[in-house]
């Protein structure tokens, strides 16, 4: 009877621990880290590691298997950190039927470098590094500051 | 003299308390609301008929409107909706250069193929999508400018792309809503000024939310899942979750005589006789039509002869006057229920063999109700509206009767990929699904009135049906 108490309480823990660590990407990650399996997903855009944009705004997006979990992470200068949510917690995507994943990341003027971490539910987990590098755009500037110049220019179209 | 104080004071805070209970259950519970039958300010005879005269026709007014127009700076896009400030002043010089190409101001024309046509998405220029097929000729009528020629490759138009070229010049592209055949024109206007910084100008200083991406650019738009979906190139993706105000759908005909609806199909209540059938509509019948209105608000007119049915008015008239004078007699139908607009936008026009075939949507706050009324005992309806005419006669009138205001709740948008994720999953054994449109809406069942909160709204290989995300 004890023998079979301790079996159960001792599957209960096996089981509560193995969906415990199942899709936790981890709070940093040191640059240069390597991924378990390289074949979990295939980022469509960016189309190469490194690109430039001149816009703060920009979307990842691949495809990989239904039931994988995404995580990106941005470069605070020594390593790799999560994006959050709103309540702190580590923003994750899983992957659906669609077998698609697409998300827009915010940037800050000159080099981010990225990274996307894809994690199946058996423990293997995948990094893909980006470098995405915001170019100054005069023409923002002037439109953001709604220079008289651009006002003339702009002239029927205002709002 | 303390204890009448007392007395007084009681008395005081009692008819006060009456006061608010009576505000409570007469304005707060629904009592004078549209879902009671007994009495409504609104129906009083004086009210109707001052209210009436201040409507504007809103289908009539929004028919010029596209139903989105897209801006893109190079990098990503934004949608400008009618409900969007800056909408306006973008549609009038949008609208312009539609106009210019219509009315032939075009120095040279090029047929493009499908691949041009995207990367011309992609250049930094704006997308302008009309909520209806048009004949082009039938575009030029309800922009109001005159017609000359385009390829005749070009028969129907639903959407263009507007491009700044040089000073005085711009170039559009237009494609064959059917056969996907594109030509790029190029229209120099003096009156017509383009600068590209416009795009910046819509795409951050007037940008109400999130950035938006057509499928095309996410290199996502083939095979997904299993590889029989596909996703169409002009859907729009994005990471928004607004908030949106949920809404309250409320039968108009809920507990009334059906008199006021009949004389609208020119039918005479007085002496005609009807039946309730076994689904508990009343059939109403004359010589050359039927009437058939349900106690759930699905209304159905149906002429017995294409040539009996209801006159819009002389003969020969063009498909843009019986498109007019149709939406002037579903506005006549909506009058004999309810005091309200009819707030409906004309969402497809067809030639049929016939005459024309004609549907409109209900709209809440810019945003589509799909209605699905699909029951036993009659024609399944996937709109609010359906009318069908033969040369100037309505021969069939559906319309689901209903009447939308603000809930006082809100509800979170799922994220687009949850929305795409179902509807893959919905559509996995289906061959040759192709999403054509993905966007946020309400979804009418037709079942119960009561709240409709926001969800996805698909629509598979351009059908006109609309499906939701459960």
């Amino acid at each position: 009877m004890k023998k079979t108490i301790i079996s159960v309480l001792l599957v209960f823990v096996f089981i509560m621990t193995a969906s415990l660590s199942v899709f936790a990407h981890p709070l940093s990650v040191a640059d240069g880290s390597q991924g378990t399996v390289s074949n979990l997903i295939t980022i469509k855009k960016p189309d190469s590691a490194a690109t430039s944009t001149v816009k703060t705004t920009y979307s990842i997006t691949g495809v990989g298997n239904e039931g994988v979990s995404i995580c990106i992470y941005t470069y605070n200068g020594t390593e790799f950190v999560p994006q959050k949510n709103g309540d702190d917690t580590v923003a994750t995507y899983t992957i659906g039927s669609s077998g698609v994943f697409y998300r827009q990341i915010a940037l800050k003027e000159g080099e981010n470098r990225i990274m996307v971490r894809a994690e199946a539910s058996d423990g293997t987990y995948q990094l893909s590094y980006l470098s995405i590098t915001v170019v100054n755009n005069s023409v923002m500037t002037d439109i953001n500051s709604f220079s008289l110049n651009m006002q003339s220019k702009l002239n029927g179209w205002l709002n | 003299m303390f204890k009448e104080k007392v007395k007084t004071s009681i008395i005081v805070v009692l008819i006060i308390n009456l006061v608010m209970l009576t505000y409570q259950s007469w304005f707060k519970s629904g009592l004078l609301g549209p879902d009671w039958p007994y009495f409504s300010f609104s129906d009083l005879p004086l009210v109707r008929l001052f209210a009436r005269d201040s409507f504007v026709s809103v289908p009539k007014e929004n028919l010029s409107k596209p139903r989105k127009i897209v801006v893109n700076d190079g990098e990503l896009w934004v949608p400008y909706y009618n409900t969007d400030d800056a909408f306006g002043n973008l549609d009038d010089n949008t609208g312009a250069i539609i106009k210019s190409l219509l009315s032939g101001n075009i120095e040279k024309t090029e047929r493009i193929d499908y691949n041009s046509w995207l990367s011309l998405l992609a250049r930094p220029g704006v997308y302008v999508e009309y909520p209806v097929r048009f004949e082009p000729r039938m575009l030029a009528m309800v922009l109001n400018t005159d017609f000359e020629r385009l390829p005749s490759e070009i028969e129907l138009i639903s959407d263009a792309i507007i491009i700044p070229a040089f000073e005085d010049s711009v170039y559009v592209a237009l494609r064959d809503a059917d056969t996907n055949t594109s030509y790029k024109f190029l229209i120099k206007d003096g009156d017509i000024s383009f600068p590209e910084e416009v795009l910046l100008m819509y795409t951050n200083k007037y940008r109400r939310d999130g950035y938006y991406e057509f499928a095309f650019n996410t290199l996502l738009s083939e095979g997904l899942g299993e590889g029989n979906v596909k996703v169409s190139d002009m859907v729009l993706f994005s990471d928004n979750e607004a908030v949106n105000r949920d809404i309250i759908g409320s039968n108009p005909i809920k507990g009334k005589n059906h008199g006021e609806i009949l004389k609208s199909f020119s039918f005479n209540p007085k002496p005609l006789r009807y039946y309730t059938d076994g689904y508990g509509a009343s059939n109403y019948v004359e010589n050359y039509a039927t009437v058939t209105i349900f106690p759930d608000g699905y209304i159905e007119y149906s002429a017995v002869e294409s040539d009996k049915g209801i006159n819009l008015g002389e003969y020969g008239a063009n498909d843009y006057e019986i498109l007019n004078r149709a939406i002037d007699f579903a506005e006549k139908v909506w009058s004999s229920v309810s005091n309200e607009p009819l707030s409906v936008l004309v969402s497809g026009i067809e030639k049929t063999e016939a005459g024309n075939r004609f549907v409109l949507d209900y709209y809440y706050g810019g945003r589509e109700i799909a209605v699905e009324v699909a029951k036993e005992g009659r024609e399944g309806l996937y709109h609010a509206i359906e009318i069908e005419t033969s040369g100037s006669n309505i021969i069939s009138y559906r319309q689901f009767l209903r009447s939308y205001t603000a809930a006082s709740s809100t509800t979170r948008q799922e994220h687009f990929m949850l929305a795409l994720d179902y509807f893959v999953g919905q559509f996995a054994y289906s061959e040759n699904t192709v999403i054509t449109d993905l966007y946020p809406g309400y979804f009418d069942y037709g079942q119960n009135t009561g709240v409709l909160k926001t969800t996805w709204l698909c629509e598979i290989n351009n059908s006109e049906q609309r499906y939701p995300k459960k």
